[in-house]
């Protein structure tokens, strides 16, 4: 055979393979934890607050919980980071100042996402005083997805081609308007997609509600953004490590894995689905 | 044979062998313009008269554009840009201090070389400029926008389909909308940055034929790389080298005895 065919051969095998292995892993993944957990996953599971210490009964708790902080991160997140990625990309004026502040952002999205946690206990929980709380857990969230945020809409906005800023100014438009009614709305779907992605990764994050938000076992329901709650990443983590009925235990854990990530994967989906349509309409 | 030298006048009060004094609508002082620290355009004056088509034709590179996009502050939007000069829209100069920028591009609107149709429906492209400047009515939107469409002989093509996108219009038909847009804002002068160079020939046809119309009712300045069409459509012709303004007068003149030997150079395509 043509050696450049068997050279190409090899490339694409090696690139295919790649691909096979991580979709592989992803299923492999999705299987093990929903082998486990579907046994446990009923009506009950889903609708009940937990019973006999945490031996048997739902997780209710956790899963409002867990979307109770993800809202919260996202009405504090989404309209900050949308509109400084606006202020950033349209307004400010490119020079080193905007190259630092990028800069920082983008160290911002690699920081452990436990530091949030430090952090968000030291200012929101002590700091702010709002205790263990939604707010607290929330806002530290939102924290930790703002330069997803910032970035997925800063390339949203700037993928606008500029002819459409050129057409709107020229016909007497200030600048306020032609971002609002010609550059916004071309953006959204862009900003909504990166943005939506960002809150699924957020919502099964451990680490920065652990000292700000969650608490092993509550006995009500929560009552108000100052209340502490249970989350679902968390709850996982409680029930393998504490207690002593891991027999009862771990079965829950692992319906809860599953109602977790069925949560992100449904998330994510919500994200493809605004992409495909918006995709559609625009042929720029 | 006209301003190629800045001597000192005060400014509208020269003497003027090309126009016609009292027609004059927009009046280029000593313009200067830099990209960083490239200078595009050299110390340029000349008049544009009303109702009259201006062209402006040179090589590649030649500031043309620049030039042309000074008229309606658009270059404002490119960082790093530098103006000095004035630019005197009947007798008001558009780079003064206390002149707002937004007035200045209503009055003076644009087509720019590519169609750049908002995606979105005939209608609403048109309806655009109308609705940012607070028009009122629907009835009389729709009628604005009737007359537009009209105006850039588009009415016919698309009356059954104004909810239609404007992208599913063909490249001439989307070079029209973008004039109809321009002139739903009922501009005085309007500005034609090479608007037929993505264009077939059947489209170039019609919208030349266009701005032969226009001209009754606005003031027009064209920038176009193809000479053929600047002495068809023009009445006063600038040629414009390295930024800097050679020659400029009446069309008739420029092509049948132009004053310098550059000029003809380029128009009988020796160079260029």
């Amino acid at each position: 055979m043509d050696i450049r065919k068997t050279k190409e051969f090899i490339g694409f095998g090696v690139l295919k393979s790649a691909a096979v292995i991580v979709l592989l892993a992803l299923f492999a993944i999705l299987y093990f934890v929903a082998a486990r957990g579907i046994k446990v996953i009923n009506w009950e599971f889903l609708t009940q607050m937990p019973r006999s210490g945490m031996t048997a009964g739902g997780i209710l708790p956790a899963i409002l919980g867990t979307f109770y902080l993800t809202i919260c991160a996202i009405c504090f997140a989404l309209p900050l980071g949308v509109a400084a990625a606006i202020y950033l990309t349209e307004y400010a004026k490119q020079g080193r100042l905007v190259r630092i502040i990028r800069i920082g952002i983008n160290n911002l999205a690699g920081v452990p996402s436990v530091v949030f946690g430090l952090f968000g206990l030291a200012v929101f929980v002590k700091f702010c005083g709002f205790g263990i709380s939604i707010l607290s857990g929330g806002l530290t969230l939102g924290i930790l997805i703002l330069p997803t945020i910032i970035r997925a809409s800063e390339e949203a906005l700037m993928v606008v081609p500029r002819s459409f800023r050129e057409a709107s100014l020229a016909l007497g438009a200030t600048k306020w308007q032609t971002i609002s009614k010609v550059v916004l709305p071309n953006a959204v779907s862009g900003m909504l997609t990166g943005s939506i992605l960002g809150i699924g990764r957020a919502a099964g994050e451990t680490a920065p509600i652990l000292f700000t938000a969650v608490t092993f076992y509550s006995a009500r329901l929560p009552r108000s953004v100052f209340s502490e709650v249970q989350a679902l990443p968390y709850h996982i983590y409680a029930l393998m490590t504490e207690g002593t009925h891991p027999e009862a235990q771990i079965p829950i854990a692992y319906g809860a894995a599953l109602v977790l990530v069925s949560l992100v994967l449904g998330i994510d989906l919500i994200a493809i689905i605004i992409r495909n349509r918006f995709r559609r309409r625009k042929k720029w | 044979m006209v301003k190629l030298v800045h001597s000192p006048y005060p400014s509208g009060h020269r003497q003027s062998i090309v126009h016609n004094e009292t027609n004059i609508r927009i009046s280029i002082r000593d313009l200067n313009i830099w990209y960083a620290s490239a200078r595009a355009v050299k110390d340029v004056s000349l008049d544009i008269e009303k109702n009259k088509v201006t062209a402006i034709i040179g090589p590649s590179g030649c500031g043309k554009s620049t030039l042309i996009r000074a008229v309606n502050r658009m270059n404002d939007i490119i960082p790093g840009v530098k103006v000095k000069g004035e630019i005197l829209l009947d007798g008001k100069n558009i780079y003064d201090e206390d002149i707002d920028v937004v007035t200045i591009r209503k009055m003076v609107g644009m087509v720019f070389q590519r169609s750049n149709p908002f995606p979105k429906s005939i209608f609403e492209n048109v309806a655009y400029g109308l609705k940012i400047n607070g028009f009122p009515g629907k009835k009389k939107l729709a009628e604005r926008i009737e007359q537009s469409l009209k105006d850039a002989a588009l009415w016919d093509e698309v009356k059954d389909r104004l909810g239609d996108s404007a992208l599913d219009l063909s490249g001439g038909q989307q070079q029209r909308l973008c004039i109809a847009r321009a002139l739903a804002v009922e501009p005085e002068v309007v500005l034609f940055d090479e608007p037929c160079s993505a264009l077939d020939p059947v489209a170039t046809a019609r919208i030349e034929e266009l701005i032969q119309e226009l001209k009754e009712k606005y003031t027009i300045v064209i920038v176009t790389h193809n000479m053929q069409q600047a002495a068809r459509i023009s009445d006063f012709c600038t040629f414009l080298m390295l930024g800097e303004l050679i020659e400029f007068d009446k069309t008739d003149k420029i092509f049948t005895t132009p004053s310098k030997k550059v000029t003809e150079d380029y128009i009988t395509g020796r160079f260029g």
